[in-house]
């Protein structure tokens, strides 16, 4: 990922279940339902994956990194089953961005392939959502990710509209203006 | 008001206006379509200008209301844009890819192939410069110590060459290995003269410097 | 790109005027034209053709392939076809735009005609995007698309690229790192007890 890049540090800071293996004096204050100041071997903790990688990369390893409920077994048998059903904005924005990230403690390598196959399947989704008269509702479930793809579609398709429409020669502007302005309001809110 | 036949060395054919006009518009096109910069042709460039020059030498010694004289300029206005957005996209993308087309660049030059103009050359490195101080005095000089390293390397953009781009192929080229990135799934494609395709940029770079494909 | 970008190169195509004024040729740097004689067809590049026709110097003869029944030929064979037909040229689109846009009433039957160009582009983006649905799910990394014109192709830019790209992306970073993971909790588990 880009040294620059907004999305990159925001999905960094993404918590991720984390089991500390060691006694570790003075950072209680890393669980927020510890009362001791220190933290003791065997605790299980949420914390961004930025410190997650950093401590569990260490030799010997400070903790070690489990897979958020999403990319696990319950979700990626929902996933296959049918992918374009789930929410995925409320569910995880940053699925597949943190997705990459969580493969790596996977060890049988099944969260690549979830992720994978469900950015395959949704992609009709964006596609759809592209072209949509009523796109927030089918903006929705899309995640952050999806979302950035369709909102350049929808620029695409604009600018492709505007340009068929210009000098009166082949498109009807009757239907296009009606949705246009309402439909540009909740975009904005929306994006 | 004729075309002039151009010669462009001594050892290379005359070539005509308009085949120096079409190059130029496969230049531009491929141009704004590739990931990263392509090699100059500055000659073809400074050809154009030439022609671009004489024409409106000419267009001035006609009244003004003369039609000929809008036509000329509106054929000039539009070559005009092509260059114009040929130079300004390449200078787009020597900012963005600053400190990795100066490093190649660097290494390309002992070879003889450079990519950049002198004059771009000189800009990328002027550019780099000012990047680096303007960092240094708005944030890097006044972290602690330990910190403020100029990371050139972090810094650095590479250019997607991985990204995927639609092709024309101008002649037939077969061949092609479509390498997959886990080395167990190698595709092998040809291109037929006059078929399109979508594929990774960097397995048909080569074709697109040397002319053999066309961006679309 | 922008399609007026696109529209921009499209407008090199040479096409057919009857200009109403007589002029020597004009020799420009994209070639030779004329001489003008009014009342007789002559070739030039499209945007001059509509830069005339906008100031009234002269009249645009339709192109051969802009005429009914080769057009409803066009249609039915795009209807049919699981594939792209070849179009008459490259930038129909932007032909058809363009010279329908100023001088329509030069083109008989312009506003059928109007109505089965933008029939067979309908037809054409609608199996597009089935296309697209296709080659991401069954692929998503190389795709032949053969007789799709420049402004088909552009309007899928940039959602077809850089959905492939960010299939790529997926694969690549979340399959790399794993095996990689693997040689290290090896390591890990083997590895003599160290103090902290």
């Amino acid at each position: 990922m880009s040294y620059l890049s907004v999305t990159d540090i925001l999905v960094s800071n993404e918590k991720v279940p984390c089991k500390f293996l060691h006694d570790l004096p003075k950072l209680g204050f890393l669980d927020p339902s510890c009362t001791d100041d220190d933290l003791k071997a065997g605790t299980s903790v949420e914390i961004p994956i930025w410190l997650a990688e950093s401590l569990s990369s260490r030799r010997p390893p400070l903790v070690t990194v489990d897979l958020p409920k999403v990319y696990k077994e319950t979700y990626r048998e929902i996933f296959s089953a049918d992918a374009c059903t789930v929410d995925l904005h409320k569910l995880a924005q940053y699925f597949y961005e943190l997705g990459c990230y969580v493969a790596k403690y996977d060890i049988k390598g099944e969260v690549s392939t979830t992720l994978v196959n469900t950015f395959r399947q949704r992609f009709k989704m964006i596609l759809s959502a592209s072209v949509a008269t009523d796109s927030i509702n089918a903006l929705q479930p899309l995640s952050e990710c999806e979302r950035d793809h369709t909102a350049a579609a929808m620029t695409t398709e604009k600018a492709l509209s505007s340009w068929l429409k210009r000098g009166e020669s082949l498109l009807t502007t009757a239907t296009m203006v009606a949705n246009h302005r309402k439909r540009k309001r909740a975009e904005m809110e929306m994006l | 008001m004729d075309t002039e036949d151009l010669e462009l060395s001594d050892e290379e054919e005359e070539i005509t206006a308009d085949v120096v006009l079409k190059t130029i518009q496969n230049l531009w096109q491929n141009e704004r379509l590739s990931p990263e910069i392509l090699p100059h042709r500055n000659d073809m460039v400074e050809c154009m200008l030439g022609q671009i020059q004489h024409m409106e030498r000419n267009i001035n010694k006609l009244p003004k209301t003369d039609l000929r004289a809008s036509i000329h300029k509106m054929e000039l206005n539009r070559i005009k844009y092509i260059i114009c957005n040929y130079l300004k996209t390449r200078l787009d993308k020597i900012e963005k890819y600053c400190i990795t087309i100066v490093n190649d660049e660097k290494q390309r030059t002992e070879s003889g192939t450079n990519y950049l103009t002198p004059s771009e050359f000189r800009y990328a490195q002027e550019y780099l410069l000012s990047i680096e101080h303007h960092l240094k005095e708005t944030i890097l000089n006044r972290v602690p110590g330990n910190m403020q390293a100029f990371e050139i390397n972090k810094m650095a953009i590479v250019p997607a060459l991985q990204s995927h781009v639609f092709l024309k192929a101008n002649e037939t080229v077969n061949g092609i290995v479509l390498e997959d990135h886990f080395g167990d799934q190698d595709e092998e494609i040809d291109l037929e003269e006059g078929s399109q395709h979508i594929l990774q940029y960097k397995f048909i770079a080569d074709l697109v410097k040397n002319g053999k494909v066309q961006l679309v | 790109m922008d399609p007026y970008e696109i529209e921009f190169i499209g407008e090199n195509r040479i096409a057919s005027i009857i200009p109403n004024f007589s002029y020597d040729k004009i020799y420009l740097i994209c070639g030779e034209f004329g001489p003008f004689r009014a009342g007789l067809p002559m070739n030039v590049p499209l945007w001059l053709a509509v830069m005339l026709k906008q100031k009234q110097k002269c009249r645009i003869v339709p192109p051969d392939w802009m005429e009914i029944d080769n057009l409803e030929n066009i249609k039915e064979e795009e209807k049919r076809s699981r594939f792209f037909t070849k179009m008459p040229h490259e930038h129909y689109m932007v032909e058809a735009k363009l010279i329908l846009g100023a001088a329509s009433e030069d083109i008989p039957n312009a506003s059928e005609i109007k109505t089965i160009i933008k029939d067979i582009w309908d037809i054409r983006m609608s199996k597009l995007r089935t296309s697209m649905d296709a080659l991401m799910k069954s692929g998503g990394s190389y795709g032949r698309l053969d007789h799709l014109t420049m402004m088909e192709i552009n309007s899928v830019k940039p959602l077809l690229p850089s959905a492939m790209n960010e299939l790529l992306k997926i694969q690549m970073t979340s399959k790399k790192s794993s095996s990689a993971t693997l040689n290290s909790s090896t390591f890990s588990q083997s590895g003599t007890s160290q103090n902290l």
